[in-house]
């Protein structure tokens, strides 16, 4: 039988008596509260009549104790038991004061993100130059062996790298190169100047825009595949197979990897080159009526060939990077598949980030020694 | 009768979370030695140490005589080949055929001729009852298959150890069964010193010689199966059969409950 609680509050015989009755249990907690609220404050001479209370429970406890207090609810005429859920209930308000949450700052809590960002930044890039060096330890161990050569999966991973991003990046920096083209024909012309739209596209494409691009690509690419395919071994708990194994996963999965990487980035920045040239004659032939034959003559004749070099030169470097942070974030996951999304998007950010900004590190060199 | 794995006095933190207290625990060799554990108190870690992949934080671990974690690089490596682990997920090589998978090993650190692999994986692949499935892939293979599968790579250099880390985890009865007799047929026949690390209580009761039993960072009770069952403590009765709160408490541990309840109501 449930019985609504209640509680009255009257005057008799110049008394002030509170009755209380019925369940005080937390079914009408809401109820109750509600009563205990209107009632205001309890003057402390109030006199508590408890013969009508049916049930009481902690919710009810908890209630009688904010509205009257320890002392009066100690007083009250209860059974032992109902008293012992007195204590405990006492005893749990009492000394579980919640803290305060810390007032939040939004200007403290900016400078606590930037601390936490800075110190991830500085642990990652630490990880990161120390998986480069054990990387390049066993390059060092094995390139004496051809025996330990991996010859079978650095072809396979040349193919994926490089034969199978062809396509799109020639026609990538093909219609990046018509842009420039287009760009230079239209603000060029205003100068009486179009035709260094040649030098324009020939400058662009050998220095910056084809190696960049390139790298772009594959970092897109292929250092999530990297991140993928090692997060998912790594998951699968493959990669411990092959330590148990007694073999070396840097050996066997990375070395071929980022070999490959530093085969078939400089290659197709080569084909970039072409491709975004051949795409700014196209559109120098249509738009601006200078032949090809006129187009090759001028670049061959303004365009020296150290311009070429700058942006050969970057391509190794940038294909190392792009490989390590790829390999690295693989076999940073943790065996979930959650982790494996999350490591693949950090290995993209941070390889197009890193070549960014070696990008500008290598502009700034190469404008010092003027080349 | 040496011992093949001895652990002394082991301590081993992950970060701040300590793992391991002060465990000690031999393994002679050519025995089946199981070693069982509630789940979540780094049974798994244990192996791992044993293999060298992780280092203790003090304590000794000897393997054949040797000391893992003093060993350079290479030596480990050599003592690697000598020992074998099994994984809870089988961890087959996704990209290759089951026999691929077994002849994995024996190509990296062999040279032997490709028609003596092919002879050996047969048997190996026999041994476990798949030779008939050595060109499925293991995406193709059900759970029992690829930890049979696991199991004939693991056995393809003859190692001197297996670790089987939860080799009956989620397996039917059959599958099970089977796996058992596989641990037991290949331990009585190849001599091989086996490590057994589990929570299946009867399966592997009925295989191994001697069982350790892990809780509180360390050992909490060892002896041979029998005595095990009939062992009174607290804990090996709580674990041994299966009860629901004892010393391993239900609760996962915080404050009070009736406090926790209240925090809601302020």
């Amino acid at each position: 039988m449930q019985e609504n609680g209640y509680i009255h509050f009257n005057q008799a015989e110049g008394r002030d008596c509170l009755t209380l009755g019925g369940d005080w249990t937390v079914a009408h907690y809401i109820d109750l509260k509600k009563q205990l609220a209107n009632l205001g404050d309890v003057p402390q001479s109030v006199t508590c009549n408890i013969e009508s209370m049916k049930k009481l429970d902690t919710a009810g406890v908890q209630l009688l104790y904010r509205a009257l207090g320890e002392h009066k609810l100690r007083q009250l005429p209860l059974t032992e038991q109902q008293h012992n859920l007195i204590d405990t209930v006492i005893n749990a308000c009492s000394n579980q004061e919640p803290p305060l949450p810390p007032k939040s700052n939004g200007f403290v809590k900016m400078l606590e993100r930037i601390g936490i960002f800075s110190s991830n930044l500085y642990r990652n890039q630490r990880d990161l130059l120390g998986f480069m060096g054990a990387t390049l330890q066993s390059a060092a161990q094995v390139i004496g062996r051809p025996s330990r050569w991996r010859v079978t999966a650095f072809v396979a991973q040349l193919e994926e790298t490089g034969l199978n991003a062809l396509p799109i990046v020639a026609l990538l920096t093909f219609l990046v190169g018509a842009v420039v083209a287009f760009l230079g024909a239209t603000v060029l012309s205003d100068f009486g100047a179009s035709i260094y739209t040649i030098n324009l596209v020939g400058f662009s494409f050998l220095r910056e825009f084809a190696v960049l691009l390139t790298a772009i690509m594959l970092a897109g690419r292929t250092a999530s595949a990297f991140t993928a395919q090692l997060g998912s071994m790594k998951a699968n708990e493959e990669i411990d197979a092959l330590r148990a194994q007694g073999l070396n996963p840097l050996e066997l999965l990375v070395l071929p990897r980022v070999l490959a990487m530093l085969v078939s980035l400089p290659a197709l920045t080569l084909v970039a080159m072409a491709s975004g040239i051949g795409g700014g004659m196209v559109i120098s032939a249509l738009t601006l009526d200078i032949s090809p034959a006129l187009f090759l003559h001028i670049f061959e004749r303004d365009t020296g060939i150290n311009h070429f070099w700058v942006g050969m030169i970057k391509a190794p470097v940038f294909a190392f990077v792009i490989a390590i942070i790829g390999c690295n974030e693989g076999f940073k996951v943790s065996g979930s598949a959650q982790s494996v999304g999350e490591h693949t998007t950090s290995s993209v950010v941070q390889s197009i980030f890193m070549v960014i900004l070696l990008d500008a590190l290598f502009a700034l060199f190469f404008m010092e020694i003027n080349w | 009768m040496s011992n093949f794995v001895e652990l002394n006095n082991v301590h081993f933190a992950h970060g701040e979370r300590s793992i391991y207290e002060g465990l000690s625990l031999t393994v002679p060799k050519g025995k089946t030695v199981a070693v069982m554990g509630p789940s979540g108190i780094g049974k798994t870690t244990l192996l791992r140490l044993i293999g060298g992949q992780l280092k203790p934080t003090s304590g000794s671990i000897k393997v054949a005589g040797e000391e893992v974690p003093a060993l350079s690089r290479k030596p480990l490596y050599e003592l690697r080949k000598r020992m074998s682990m099994l994984f809870q997920s089988g961890a087959l090589f996704t990209d290759m055929s089951v026999f691929d998978n077994v002849a994995f090993p024996l190509r990296e650190h062999t040279n032997l001729p490709e028609t003596l692999i092919r002879s050996i994986v047969i048997m190996k692949l026999e041994a476990v009852g798949l030779r008939g499935a050595r060109h499925l892939m293991p995406a193709e293979l059900s759970g029992g298959m690829a930890r049979r599968a696991a199991l004939a790579r693991a056995i393809a250099l003859d190692p001197d150890l297996i670790m089987y880390d939860e080799p009956f985890a989620g397996q039917d009865p059959i599958s099970m069964g089977v796996i058992v007799k596989l641990i037991k047929s290949l331990n009585d026949s190849l001599g091989l010193t086996s490590i057994v690390v589990t929570h299946d209580v009867d399966e592997v009761l009925s295989i191994a010689d001697y069982a350790y039993i892990i809780a509180d960072k360390r050992v909490v009770a060892e002896g041979e199966p029998k005595a095990l069952l009939s062992d009174s403590t607290a804990i090996v009765k709580q674990f041994l059969h299966g009860e629901a709160d004892g010393p391993v408490a239900f609760h996962y541990s915080d404050d009070d409950f009736a406090t926790d309840l209240l925090k809601g109501a302020q």
